[in-house]
């Protein structure tokens, strides 16, 4: 019992360990293949054992961080899962920016990126619609996309998407100094040119969790469980992975949406042309987390009312603002709503027959 | 200590570890939102972006008589390999939107003439293609499309 006892306590204390020394690397844990790339961005292919839906899933993940989690580990991954319920999934990787790309806008992340990406999903899947699935600030720019696209977005699913940037409780005086324009951030935007990867971890944790040790915590709690560990590793060195972000970006989002909030007051441009929510047409779920910091419920909720849907669905859950993207607790009305809403294999080739 | 009471032990430590750690969040967080902070970072971003500037400026001026490429000169390559391929992607992109018009032409063209008053190309006399013929015609086209979308594009240049 007592050696029994002692392996335990290796494991947990070497795991601990290894925390604050090693670095796992994270990989693909789904086969996928890359299908168009310009410039950093990639989009991969992630093709379905079984086929069952005619309708791909296009991801758009956010700008502050990588895809890596989307598909971190087999049992966990919400990518796996996808394909195995029988969806093509394809995903587009904006890379990671560098200083060349201190120009880019929001604008070409949709224009260059998620709408040719788009088209090229749609036409490698030989399929007459899309669904259409951003994440956080990718949900953001994927319901930007579906406001402005010319390609059929038959579903836009939303997870931790802002869209209201009037709502900073915890910080109200600096978004107010922010908005009053005392605080002026374009200079210092301007000089960096692009906004190195460490400032965004300072600010993502400053608004989150300034001091981190809580997940140490569960690891010196759990790390006797080599799987656990395992995932915990593979997180942690996710949660570290911020990346680059372009300045003129940053600075439309601070002056369109933050200052201006002009996606709720419709007055938002993409290539000069309107994007506004109330045209999207697409059938609409929005997935919110109610212990979500970093997007917060009343940042999220607002897509609702503002989206021009007929059919719009909302599920709140009480994981944090990661839980879902990892495939942690993925819910199971998500599966029945989607599929629900993509056009099954077997019917059309009944059809056909 | 029994094996239990160890399991408990780690439980206690995560728990009060992660109250202190809210505690001390919020406190730090409450700290930051505050008049004279925002007075601060308000001075301080300003000057920090001058100071950046000037920096900057210097090293773009000390670049010269060094004769050393500065992060601006890197930049400015890269930017136009990044050009390059937007105005090759623009091409492919003209170049799928043709051959998709050309394809739907092409099916247009195969349909049987008698099929329905609607379909434009009926109203033209001339003598349906054979099938060789017709791959012919889209090939030639789409090559002569492609020249001249090539020229375009040298030209602009």
């Amino acid at each position: 019992m007592e050696a029994e006892r002692f392996s335990l306590e290796t494991t947990r204390w070497s795991s601990l360990f290894r925390a604050f020394t090693d670095g796992a690397s994270i990989a693909a844990s789904t086969p996928r293949q890359a299908l168009w790339k310009r410039n950093k961005a990639t989009l991969w292919y992630y093709p379905a054992p079984v086929k069952k839906y005619h309708t791909p899933l296009y991801l758009v993940y956010s700008l502050v961080n990588q895809p890596t989690i989307l598909d971190l580990m087999p049992n966990t991954s919400l990518i796996g899962a996808l394909t195995k319920a029988g969806y093509e999934v394809y995903l587009i990787d904006f890379g990671i920016p560098r200083y060349e790309d201190r120009d880019m806008t929001i604008d070409d992340y949709v224009l260059k990126y998620i709408q040719p990406g788009a088209r090229h999903a749609l036409k490698h899947s030989n399929s007459d619609s899309i669904t259409v699935i951003g994440f956080c600030l990718g949900g953001t720019l994927a319901a930007i996309y579906a406001a402005m696209a010319k390609e059929p977005i038959e579903n836009l699913i939303l997870f931790v998407t802002p869209v209201d940037f009037s709502y900073f409780p915890k910080f109200d005086l600096l978004h107010q100094a922010i908005k009053e324009e005392r605080i002026d951030l374009s200079p210092l935007i301007d000089g960096l040119g692009i906004i190195p990867a460490a400032f965004i971890n300072y600010g993502v944790r400053l608004i989150t969790s300034p001091v981190y040790i809580s997940p140490y915590l569960s690891l010196l709690e759990k790390g006797h469980n080599q799987e656990y560990a395992h995932k915990w590793s593979l997180f942690n060195k996710w949660t570290k992975e911020h990346i680059a972000f372009p300045g003129a970006a940053l600075k439309q989002i601070v002056n369109d949406l933050i200052i201006h909030n002009k996606l709720m007051t419709g007055k938002f441009t993409i290539g000069g042309e309107p994007a506004r929510l109330q045209k999207i047409s697409a059938n609409l779920l929005v997935i919110a987390s109610t212990n979500d910091e970093l997007v917060p419920l009343e940042q999220a909720l607002p897509m609702i009312t503002l989206s021009g849907s007929k059919d719009k669905e909302l599920i709140q859950l009480p994981n944090g603002h990661t839980g879902i993207a990892s495939g942690a607790g993925l819910p199971t009305n998500l599966f029945h709503w989607l599929s629900s809403r993509s056009h099954p294999v077997h019917i059309e080739s009944e059809e056909v027959i | 200590m029994r094996s239990e009471q160890l399991d408990d032990l780690y439980s206690q430590i995560k728990l009060t570890g992660s109250k202190a750690e809210t505690l001390v969040n919020e406190w730090i967080k409450n700290r930051v939102n505050k008049e004279d902070i925002v007075g601060l970072l308000g001075r301080r971003t300003q000057w920090y972006g001058k100071l950046i500037k000037e920096i900057q400026d210097a090293v773009e001026t000390a670049s010269v008589p060094l004769n050393i490429p500065t992060k601006k000169d890197v930049a400015s390559v890269a930017k136009l390999t990044i050009q390059n391929e937007d105005r090759l992607e623009d091409i492919q992109q003209r170049l799928t939107q043709i051959e998709t018009t050309l394809q739907r032409l092409e099916a247009a063209i195969g349909t049987t003439p008698s099929s329905s008053k609607k379909a434009p190309l009926q109203k033209a006399s001339r003598r349906p293609l054979d099938r060789k013929e017709r791959a012919k015609l889209v090939q030639e086209n789409l090559a002569r499309l492609s020249d001249a979308l090539l020229n375009q594009s040298k030209l602009g240049e």
